[in-house]
């Protein structure tokens, strides 16, 4: 069976819908594709499908679900077994719950987060098309980041977790943050595609969102991103840096709801026979936040 | 401008703040280290007990971080008010550990 392809999307809850899409379109800026109900459909330029953020109004904010999409409906079929095997239990959430999503397979991860596969979704194409394209659209908005790239999330068992996406999805893992004798996992980074990590985990409360980032071209960019995020006056958590972990370039900042969100650049590419890095206890300052060596309050205790 | 008496991380800080600044970035500027996390009402991380003092505050907030009951208790949210009047605050967590002390 293929592998699963890539984060498709990731579903956030927000306290005020209009004023995170004006958040999302305007200094994000993705572009809204539709409306359903309470929620919100987003997509940045370079993605080809019709959304890769929802945003639906709540009274608390965090993650409401996260998906992968997978190649054919067979492959969903295949993973779909591939859970139930693993023992977590599925369901298969209805066509025409959400807008222009087909049905897609649901359960919940060992550290209480909603995920899901899907493979049908409305195709509307990039902002550039695919014939002669222009390598980015004119009269783009805010940071305009090419894609949805990651999103960290944190839990207290992250062994079952990994083995849950390496067993049950057939994810690899890239990097884990482990106690210095090795016993305890702190931290797991997770690919399926051949980036450095399309889904995390570490240590912390059950169910919460760490932070979904959005992938921009370069180190500038980044700076780029962290210049519009001052002129919005959008409150910072940590400004332009580089992580060990993954060696991307980044920036953190929080939307209206205080969901935690990223710029990120680069990063080295995996493939599926790459060891798995790993970070100790004692080195994880400088495994996060490269440059200043020391973790932060907010970083590691603001969680939605 | 008010006074401001915060109990936070064991210690006891006074410091001014004006009617258009929340006591957390009142606090920050003057390097007091309260918790601080999103500065938009959703992570809790600035979460007080208001021991004395009026305020106004923002309602739209994560429910996860300061339910209607909290609300209703004198908890608010540092990041998403201001004051009204001198202000006398705890955070939410000496405050727990404080209570647990007096039990």
């Amino acid at each position: 069976m293929a592998r699963v392809m890539r984060l498709g999307r990731v579903e956030l809850k927000v306290l005020d819908l209009e004023k995170s899409v004006e958040y999302y379109t305007k200094i994000i800026g993705l572009e809204e594709t539709g409306r359903l109900g309470d929620s919100v459909y987003l997509k940045a330029w370079d993605e080809y499908d019709h959304h890769s953020l929802i945003l639906t109004k709540s009274n608390t904010a965090g993650i409401a679900h996260f998906a992968f999409k997978v190649e054919t409906l067979d492959d969903l079929a295949y993973y779909e077994k591939k859970i139930e095997q693993f023992g977590c239990a599925t369901s298969r959430i209805s066509y025409g719950t959400r807008l222009a999503e087909g049905e897609a397979v649901h359960f919940i991860l060992p550290t209480g987060h909603h995920g899901e596969l899907y493979h049908e979704v409305e195709f509307l194409g990039t902002a550039v098309g695919t014939l002669n394209p222009h390598p980015w659209p004119l009269g783009k908005k805010g940071i305009a980041p090419h894609r949805l790239d990651h999103c960290l999330l944190t839990g207290d068992d992250l062994k079952s977790v990994t083995r849950f996406f390496i067993e049950a999805l057939n994810f690899r893992q890239s990097e884990r943050i482990t106690s210095v004798d090795g016993e305890e996992l702190l931290g797991t980074f997770l690919f399926t595609s051949n980036k450095a990590h399309d889904l995390a985990f570490v240590k912390g409360p059950d169910a919460k969102l760490h932070h979904a980032a959005f992938y921009v071209d370069s180190l500038h960019e980044v700076f780029k991103a962290a210049d519009l995020l001052s002129m919005y006056e959008v409150p910072f958590d940590v400004t332009p840096t580089r992580h060990g972990i993954t060696r991307g370039e980044t920036i953190y900042f929080f939307d209206p709801s205080g969901n935690r969100n990223e710029a990120f650049a680069n990063g080295y590419i995996t493939y599926a026979d790459f060891p798995t890095i790993t970070w100790t206890e004692d080195k994880i300052g400088q495994g996060i936040f490269y440059h200043r060596r020391e973790l932060s309050e907010s970083f590691m205790k603001a969680l939605t | 401008m008010y006074k401001v008496k915060l109990h936070a991380r064991g210690q006891l800080f006074e410091y001014s703040c004006s009617s258009t600044v929340t006591p957390l970035q009142a606090a920050r500027n003057q390097f007091i280290p309260i918790p601080t996390g999103c500065k938009q009402g959703g992570c809790g991380m600035c979460k007080i007990k208001v021991l004395e003092g009026e305020y106004s505050q923002e309602v739209i907030r994560s429910h996860e971080a300061l339910s209607d009951a909290e609300v209703e208790n004198g908890y608010a949210l540092a990041c998403c008010m201001v004051p009204k009047s001198d202000l006398h605050i705890i955070t939410a967590e000496d405050y727990a550990k404080k209570e647990k002390v007096e039990i």
